[in-house]
């Protein structure tokens, strides 16, 4: 009898033993949960900010678009953050503060004018009354980096909440919130008896303890043991944390919906999900939809069961009304607005071939643990209007290719990357035809023979002899054989199977001669080549083949715009960067990216090679770019066509802004296009979107203007027949004059032709 | 063929038009410059230095109270924003070159004087940019190239 009891009691002892053990083990596990990180925060990477200042090329419309990207709403009385009121010419608009890596921005109710549509004269604070120098906008989120189970969430404070969210929440989830102990006594009861009753686990009325509870479970199981451990912790959590606390975890905590692989988690970011705006500036109807949606997410879905998910949003205005939350007015007025669902793929990773590039660059400085779960703020460069119609003009450019050129549809792909020249910043960056899809892409991992684009630098690697070489030194375009090791040889074509002679070396590059440019490049050396296309930024060194000359040399469109972005400073080494700034969740400055401007070439050679450069847009294989582009814009570019038209590319740039694009086929095959009938277009096309400011080249210190005579070479004087102004380094240039007046007066474009023919003549 | 190129006609009229507005308006530059001289005969270009605005300015403000409190990274970020406002003006350049010379970057400084000296290679900014060069090669062992910048400063 004595041995029983005590068997008993050791058998209660040791059951209470492991119930504490177990008490405390869930104890610790619902600290780890609260203390330190309470959640893995994904990365947040935003968008350029818009600066508005007085003098700013921007329209109306312009910045009416980027209001509507930010999810600002018209409003007839603009009396909170986020909306706005065109009034004419004028636009009244509050905007949202944001903190910036370089401070914080304060939200403004301003007024800004606008001149013709096209520039912003006047900003004024409607507080104050008084000028605004410069102001910046919030920026919009392109995407976030988050972890591989996908959950995704914005950050919320409770002080930032809306008070409606948290009154139509607790009605319908938990009206005893603020007096329970973590569960409901009574609730809990019924619960188990309804299990025994079922023979299993049904559900049963949580509170929101015990729904926080239950998202800290990964997988969504229901046993009897669950339920019991759910309640434990419940109390457990009540009993260390206060009850803002536990509703602030609740409110960042629980899971509102299914975007692709990306759970959305939390208010903060259900509010950008379903309405693309902050969560403070939801109206009633909105935060009661956010609300119902909590009961199910994908059984109410707005986006997928409109009629359903509405009622039940009514459902809660209802109750709200009923608890005198709302009075009947409210309640009716809210009742009668629509759920006013964004569209989804507004929401979804916008740019995934540009965010392809930001995530490259920040490999190289952090963990992916790290990025997928300190909250970082990534500031980038991409200026998503501008990003909008690049993906616009790609996708419309090869349709009209292919409908001229009566090719399959869709048989066509291609890349661009556009910069600002002076700070090397991607703007905007496409990966192929379909930029909403994020497969290969092109603009980074396409590996491309680049053709003609690389005689610029042959042409300045031969510049960089001043006692051998200046743009009018004769060479001669013919045919040649060029030896190759292993005895074999090369001869070198024309892309017109014709040799037009002797020629000035500057319409070598304009008319991009072959024959001409491997004859000054197999002078000056292909090595001397290759050093000019590292001084430049190529990473790599090629191996020393002849075939080099004519653009024999793999190279992705990024890695392209890293060489001509070279030229496009004037000589300084500015590589293409998509990261301006990356902070801490609480704005701390991490990383910068500092603007970096190190020595390439010699500047007085870029610029030389840069007038070259203009001439052939005006007047040499880019031509046909002249009809689509303001003539004033002075803009500077350089086809290039791989052998059998595979590859057709074009490179070039404006005053501020560069762009470079490449069309082909994937499957490597020809693609029947020269770079000015496939490539060009769409870059003339992306320019004209770009508004870039005119290319003014400032002659450099030791560059001097003189007449030339465009068909010998030799100088010349203004107003003679054939006379052209070419830049010389001071001390070089031909040395023998032509006699005014001695030719007709020649239309340029068709002299090689005239000298062809005469060449014929003379010969027989 | 025209076709082609048709859709862009509009565009191109419209910014043509926007851009006779905007040279219109640029004017007053931030320091007189002479014309480049018209050796037989320039480039066909127009000098247009964008007027320093008043945001240029409100950041040139900013960027001289973080390098008056020792805060360099900060003086930088807003003279890179300031550029993204007005990347032709000399005078950012300059200053930049500066902040990076007073963080021992002698191989930015260097580069950042000479992009300055290529927006504007008269009067007293480019002697101070040539200075800088010549500066920051020194402290770069680069005793040649020092003596080569210096001799810019003389009038040629």
């Amino acid at each position: 009898m004595r041995s029983l009891k005590w068997i008993v009691l050791v058998a209660l002892l040791a059951a209470a033993g492991a119930l504490l053990v177990h008490v405390v083990s869930l104890d610790a596990e619902v600290s780890s949960r609260f203390e330190g990180k309470r959640w893995a925060l994904p990365t947040q990477v935003y968008a350029r900010p818009l600066e508005l200042y007085v003098g700013r090329r921007l329209s109306r419309d312009e910045l009416l678009e980027e209001l509507d990207r930010l999810g600002y709403r018209s409003s007839e009385r603009v009396s909170r953050s986020g909306h706005y009121q065109v009034h004419g010419d004028r636009l009244e608009v509050m905007t949202r503060g944001f903190d910036f890596w370089d401070g914080s921005e304060p939200g403004r109710h301003v007024e800004v004018a606008f001149a013709a549509g096209t520039e912003i004269t006047a900003i004024d604070d409607l507080e104050s009354g008084g000028p605004v120098v410069l102001l910046r906008l919030d920026p919009s989120t392109i995407g976030s980096i988050y972890p591989r189970h996908g959950e995704d969430r914005v950050l919320v404070r409770l002080d930032d909440v809306p008070p409606a969210l948290i009154d139509a929440l607790l009605t319908v989830e938990d009206r005893q919130f603020r007096d329970h102990y973590g569960v409901r006594p009574q609730s809990l009861f019924r619960a188990l008896v309804a299990n025994l009753r079922a023979g299993g686990v049904v559900q049963g009325g949580s509170t929101i303890t015990q729904q926080l509870v239950k998202n800290f479970y990964l997988d969504n199981r229901r046993t009897l043991r669950r339920k019991i451990d759910e309640a434990l912790m419940a109390l457990l959590l009540e009993w260390r944390y206060d009850k803002d606390e536990i509703l602030e975890a609740y409110l960042n905590e629980i899971y509102l919906g299914q975007d692709g692989d990306r759970a959305v988690h939390g208010f903060g970011l259900g509010s950008q999900f379903y309405f693309q705006r902050p969560l403070a500036e939801l109206g009633v109807h909105e935060v009661a939809l956010l609300v119902a949606i909590i009961r199910g997410p994908s059984f109410y879905d707005p986006r997928r069961h409109p009629e359903r998910t509405r009622s039940r949003r009514d459902l809660v205005l209802d109750q709200m009304q009923q608890q005198a939350l709302l009075t009947e007015v409210d309640a009716d007025q809210a009742r009668a607005r629509p759920m006013g669902v964004v569209d989804r793929n507004l929401q979804t990773t916008r740019y995934p071939a540009f965010m392809g590039l930001v995530q490259r660059q920040l490999r190289t400085q952090y963990r992916p643990e790290d990025l997928m779960s300190e909250g970082l703020r990534i500031f980038t460069t991409v200026d998503p209007a501008l990003q909008a119609r690049v993906e616009a003009q790609v996708a419309t450019g090869l349709e009209e290719i292919e409908r001229e050129r009566g090719m399959a549809s869709g048989g066509l792909q291609a890349a661009a990357v556009v910069t600002d020249t002076d700070s090397g910043e991607v703007l905007a960056l496409v990966g192929g035809r379909n930029s909403r899809f994020a497969g290969f892409n092109r603009a980074l991992d396409a590996q491309r023979p680049v053709g003609s684009l690389v005689k610029p630098f042959v042409h300045l690697a031969a510049l960089e002899h001043p006692s051998r070489y200046h743009v009018a030194t004769i060479v001669e375009d013919g045919p040649m054989t060029v030896p190759l090791p292993g005895g074999r040889t090369w001869e070198p074509r024309n892309f017109d199977r014709e040799w037009h002679g002797p020629v000035p070396m500057y319409r070598a590059l304009t008319q991009s001669y072959n024959a001409a440019t491997v004859a000054i490049g197999m002078d000056v050396g292909v090595e001397a080549v290759i050093d000019v296309l590292q001084r430049a930024g190529l990473q790599r060194r090629p191996p020393a083949y002849p075939s080099l000359l004519l653009g024999a040399l793999e190279m992705s469109p990024l890695e392209v715009a890293d060489l001509y972005q070279t030229l496009a400073t004037g000589g300084f080494r500015s590589p293409p960067r998509a990261i301006r700034e990356v902070t801490t969740v609480d704005g701390e400055p991490l990383s910068r990216y500092p603007l970096s401007v190190a020595r390439g070439v010699e500047p007085e050679l870029a610029y030389l090679v840069n007038r070259l450069l203009q001439e052939t847009v005006r007047d040499g294989t880019g031509r046909r770019a002249r009809g689509a582009l303001p003539a004033d814009w002075q803009l500077a570019g350089k086809t290039g066509t791989s052998d059998g038209l595979r590859d057709s590319w074009f490179a070039g740039f404006g005053g501020d802004r560069l762009a470079v694009v490449w069309v082909g086929r994937d499957d490597n095959a020809s693609a029947q296009l020269t770079g000015s009938v496939g490539a060009l277009p769409l870059w003339a096309g992306i320019m004209a979107d770009a508004r870039p400011r005119p290319l003014l080249l400032r002659p450099p210190e030791q560059v001097r203007e003189r007449w030339i005579d465009g068909l010998s070479g030799h100088g010349s004087a203004q107003g003679c027949a054939g006379a052209v102004s070419l830049p010389f380094l001071v001390g070089t240039g031909p040395e023998q004059t032509v006699p005014c007046g001695r030719q007709q007066r020649i239309d340029e474009t068709e002299q090689p032709n005239l000298l062809r023919r005469i060449r014929d003549w003379l010969g027989g | 063929m025209s076709g082609n190129w048709s859709r862009f006609g509009g565009a191109s009229r419209t910014a043509a038009l926007m851009l006779m507005a905007a040279v219109l308006a640029a004017c007053a530059p931030l320091s007189p410059q002479p014309a480049p001289e018209p050796d037989p005969a320039p480039p066909p270009a127009e000098e247009v230095t964008a007027p320093a605005s008043s945001a240029v300015l409100a950041l040139l403000d900013r960027s001289e109270g973080f390098m008056a409190a020792g805060d360099h990274d900060s003086a930088a970020a807003s003279l890179e924003r300031a550029l993204r406002l007005d990347p032709q003006n000399a005078e950012l350049w300059h200053r930049l070159a500066r902040v990076r010379f007073a963080q021992a970057d002698w191989a930015a400084a260097e580069s950042l004087a000479l992009r300055s000296v290529g927006l504007d290679a008269t009067g007293a900014l480019r002697r101070e940019n040539w200075r800088l060069v010549a500066d920051a090669r020194r402290r770069m062992d680069d005793e040649p190239g020092a003596r080569e910048a210096e001799a810019r400063l003389r009038p040629g």
